[in-house]
């Protein structure tokens, strides 16, 4: 993780720098709901700068709704909006936590507030 | 295109969830035109089981502990647009841009590039917060956006700073009016009508305003504004206004309908079709006739909501005349504690609007007659612990 000061004084641009080895399949699939690792990267960069700034990660996932019924319920999965941020970020590790199942042979992907090298 | 149906629920009451959380009693709450876009289906990313509504105000239940300015009991008027006041773009009163509020801004990256505020109810990818057509909502950012109403106006003149008439107000603010200068307006809906009275406060001489209802033409004559009925078979929009100025054309002209707009040509049906095979997502024949109505090097105000692609627009003629087009959703949090002053000082009385008074129960089935526009609706006011009438 890389902090640097951004020009004319606006602040500080963070860079997280992170391998992640995994087959194509899994990727793809994981890229469908949402889960992809680049993402997650990038979710949890966001999440750490709304906690930075603000003092909290926005979330909605605890709010009331009607039902959501099948497809609700996928899409809203989609959206990532299953995925719970997590309260407050661990200040020993800034890595963002990913499923070991994740961590796959082959395909590396690097990612640097979220494009690839 | 999409669902339209709509029921009113019990649902679990919401609980506070963040550290700025504020829980709301709902005493008043409105349906807006923009909430049509939603029941219409043309704001993609609305799912099943979504909670409506994003003007709203009411009594203080319950506060996060973060949050110092707000206690249970206050009455407050709650802002559309939810803001952290402490981003970027908040520190620079772009407050709708905010760059921390909107749980999914990977949804709204996609499409737009880059994500605005969380809106409370106004689909996933702005954020899907649950929205206040309810007895009790969630406001997040408690401590930036809602405005405390201190003094004993009624809840019908302060409901509309929530999200109406600041827009009406920052629509003619980006309308860049000098003294003397002619106004049109498309639309007399609500936005449409707080932009006239709004382009009057700040100094134009005369405000055109366009609609094809008799009752929003009335109520835009009765604030002082100039109509044009385009219905009217004889009445072509652009030849009107360039009758009515001279062949100068408007100063600024303001688009307060949006993306569902209607016209009297053959446009209309021409961008039915379009819509209907997903050929294009927005109907824009009302920005299409400003763009050709402002005058050379005047200003095109965007109020009205567009969703996504629109097909047809003359860009030439805005490039071949030098006008400026400002637009996007509105900054409330720079509006609202101005434009309650000029409603303690008696200056407006916003609720001159409202039309029809109901019940939650209600609300599914004045959907229908507010976009069918029936029953000479102008503004439906929610009552969310009126019992319904017998």
């Amino acid at each position: 993780v890389i902090f640097e000061a951004a020009p004319g004084g606006r602040g500080t641009i963070v860079t997280v720098l992170q391998e992640f080895r995994m087959g194509k399949l899994a990727s793809a699939w994981e890229t469908l709901t949402g889960r992809n690792p680049k993402q997650a990267v990038v979710e949890n960069l966001r999440h750490f700068k709304a906690f930075a700034e603000t003092g909290e990660i926005p979330r909605t996932q605890g709010q009331p709704h009607g039902p959501r019924g099948v497809v609700g319920s996928m899409k809203a999965s989609a959206y990532g909006e299953k995925i719970r941020p997590r309260p407050r970020p661990n200040a020993k590790s800034a890595r963002p936590r990913i499923k070991p199942e994740c961590l796959r042979r082959n395909k590396a992907l690097h990612t640097r507030n979220g494009d690839e090298l | 295109m999409g669902t339209s149906k709509l029921e009113t629920l019990e649902v679990p009451d919401p609980t506070l969830l963040n550290p700025h959380d504020a829980i709301i009693k709902v005493t008043r709450t409105a349906i807006c035109g923009s909430d049509l876009h939603l029941f219409d289906g043309f704001i993609p990313t609305m799912e099943a089981g979504d909670i409506l509504g994003h003007e709203f105000m009411g009594i203080v239940e319950e506060v996060g502990k973060a949050v110092s300015n707000l206690k249970p009991g206050d009455r407050v008027v709650v802002p559309f647009t939810i803001a952290c006041g402490n981003c970027l773009f908040c520190k620079k009163k772009i407050w709708a841009a905010c760059d921390n509020s909107n749980p999914n801004a990977h949804l709204m990256e996609k499409a737009y590039g880059y994500s605005g505020s969380g809106l409370f109810g106004y689909s996933h990818m702005m954020g899907g917060y649950a929205g206040g057509q309810a007895q009790y909502v969630r406001v997040p950012f408690a401590n930036v956006g809602p405005l405390k109403i201190e003094s004993d106006l009624p809840d019908e003149k302060v409901l509309f700073l929530s999200d109406i008439f600041p827009t009406g107000y920052m629509a003619a603010e980006n309308a860049q009016i000098e003294a003397g200068d002619t106004v049109a307006v498309w639309g007399c809906g609500p936005v449409g009508q707080f932009a006239i009275a709004s382009a009057f406060m700040l100094g134009a001489a005369r405000v055109i305003a366009i609609d094809r209802l008799p009752e929003r033409l009335e109520l835009a004559r009765s604030i002082g504004a100039i109509t044009v009925n385009y219905d009217d078979e004889d009445t072509s929009v652009l030849t009107a206004l360039k009758d009515l100025t001279g062949n100068a054309g408007p100063d600024s002209c303001i688009d307060a309908v949006g993306l569902e707009s209607h016209s009297a040509d053959m446009q209309h049906v021409y961008d039915k079709i379009k819509t209907a095979l997903m050929l294009e997502t927005d109907r824009p024949s009302v920005l299409r006739q400003a763009i050709m109505a402002v005058r050379k090097g005047g200003t095109l105000s965007i109020p009205g909501v567009y969703g996504g692609l629109l097909d047809k627009v003359p860009f030439g003629a805005a490039f071949g005349k030098g006008i400026t087009m400002k637009m996007g959703q509105t900054n409330m949090h720079t509006y609202m504690k101005p434009l309650l002053e000029r409603i303690e000082k008696g200056q407006i009385d916003p609720s001159y609007i409202i039309s029809h008074r109901i019940t939650l129960d209600e609300a599914p089935e004045m959907y229908k007659v507010w976009r069918d526009k029936r029953e000479a609706v102008t503004k439906i006011v929610i009552d969310p612990w009126a019992a319904k009438a017998a």
